[in-house]
């Protein structure tokens, strides 16, 4: 397990390879263009581990955003698009970091060690390291251990603060909608629309119905029919889907 | 009394690298006097070029065999150190050099990722040190003399571009943005 996170490169290293593959600078649409390589790259790692699992969600999260900013640049407020140069910036220090490693590496590479004194044995070698066994310091009383076991404590109790906690409600996935609608549609092969969105339960499931059927609209399985202005539309299977 | 010599001998005879402080109790002499005269014996032996070198590092001091004779001093000592090193590894000790000393929640804000593990594995193999500052009550962690003589460097200063990464406005603004976040 160690080898494998010893191994692994954080989300920004995956961001920063899926922008020089694609030979891009670090730009916001750069960021745009990369989002879904990078959810693929998520979806199928095998050498993402849980502690960094949510490092890599959140980066996930905030390149969707900038994908739907691209999309629709009019619902962004000021401080969505600094927190978008925020990235930016991220990006480009630790780009800064990576290429200085790479010098560091260099050096390291080059093995120009420095030694500093040293003892040896009768052959010449440095003697073996000692095993490591606990002596305790001079000077040391039981008020001092317990001083530094409070301090201990202390210092880990700083550091944990609790989070809000939330539960994950169950939710219905476009996929699943669109299942459905398709099993819908073979059977009835045209239903009202306002009813359909009627059936849902929360809002959530109200905008996974509507995209449910755009998607479905996209992919030319469906069309919607109304008489006139503002009347009932319905939602048709399309005469090319109908098996005859 | 030439503070130089006295310097140089007590390096020489030290096997653990010493302080400003070690040595300005031991030989009298302020603090800021043995801090120059450090330079100046490290600035002599680089102009010299002689077989040994002195490097520093958090404030201490340390001789050393010159980066030139590794090779041979490695054949002598019958050293078999590799350096080799994970290239996360690899970028977390580039950022604790460049930028230490630091937190883990500044190495973690850099790097974008959950850090715990490599500063355990890098502090067990004695690469990296931390610090605790009581005040703060926050923990900063530092490259050791270790690390710099796997580097063959005399200290993190002489690393590439150091004033620009160690000091960068852009750097400021990041941090300082996503504390507010």
């Amino acid at each position: 397990m160690e080898l494998k996170l010893e191994k692994f490169q954080g989300p920004l290293g995956i961001l920063l390879k899926l922008i020089e593959q694609e030979e891009l600078d670090i730009t916001e649409i750069a960021l745009a263009k990369i989002a879904d390589e990078f959810l693929a790259y998520v979806e199928t790692s095998e050498n993402i581990g849980p502690e960094e699992m949510a490092d890599f969600l959140v980066m996930a999260a905030r390149l969707l955003y900038i994908k739907s900013k691209a999309l629709l640049p009019y619902l962004v407020s000021v401080e969505e698009e600094e927190e978008i140069t925020d990235l930016e910036n991220q990006l480009r220090m630790y780009k800064e970091f990576i290429d200085a490693s790479a010098k560091i590496s260099e050096l390291v590479g080059a093995k120009k060690f420095l030694f500093s004194p040293v003892i040896l044995n009768k052959n010449f070698r440095r003697p073996k390291k000692e095993k490591v066994s606990f002596v305790a310091p001079t000077g040391i009383t039981k008020i001092l251990l317990r001083d530094r076991f409070v301090e201990l404590l202390d210092r880990l109790q700083t550091k944990i603060e609790p989070l809000d906690e939330k539960s994950l409600v169950g939710k219905i996935s476009i996929d699943e909608r669109i299942d459905y609608i398709r099993e819908l549609l073979t059977k009835k092969l045209r239903f009202s629309f306002s009813k359909f969105l009627e059936t849902a339960t929360s809002r959530t499931e109200v905008i996974v119905n509507f995209l449910a059927v755009l998607e479905l609209a996209k992919q030319r399985e469906l069309v919607f029919e109304q008489d006139e202005l503002f009347s009932e539309i319905h939602v048709v299977l399309r005469n090319d889907n109908v098996i005859n | 009394m030439n503070l130089l010599s006295q310097l140089e001998s007590l390096l020489f005879i030290s096997s653990k690298p010493l302080t400003v402080k070690d040595i300005a109790e031991l030989t009298g002499a302020k603090a800021k006097e043995v801090e120059e005269t450090l330079e100046q014996l490290a600035h002599d032996y680089k102009e010299q070029a002689r077989g040994f070198i002195l490097i520093k590092n958090n404030n201490q001091y340390q001789l050393t065999t010159a980066p030139e004779n590794t090779e041979l001093v490695s054949k002598f000592l019958k050293d078999e150190t590799s350096g080799e090193l994970s290239q996360p590894s690899l970028e977390a000790l580039t950022i604790i050099a460049y930028r230490g000393p630091i937190t883990k929640l500044e190495l973690e804000r850099i790097r974008g990722v959950n850090c715990s593990l490599i500063l355990r594995n890098l502090l067990i193999r004695g690469l990296i040190e931390e610090k605790l500052d009581k005040q703060k009550n926050e923990s900063f962690y530092l490259v050791t003399l270790e690390f710099i003589k796997f580097l063959g460097v005399s200290s993190v200063d002489e690393l590439p571009d150091y004033e620009k990464l160690h000091r960068t406005e852009s750097l400021e603004e990041v941090l300082e943005e996503s504390v507010n976040l």
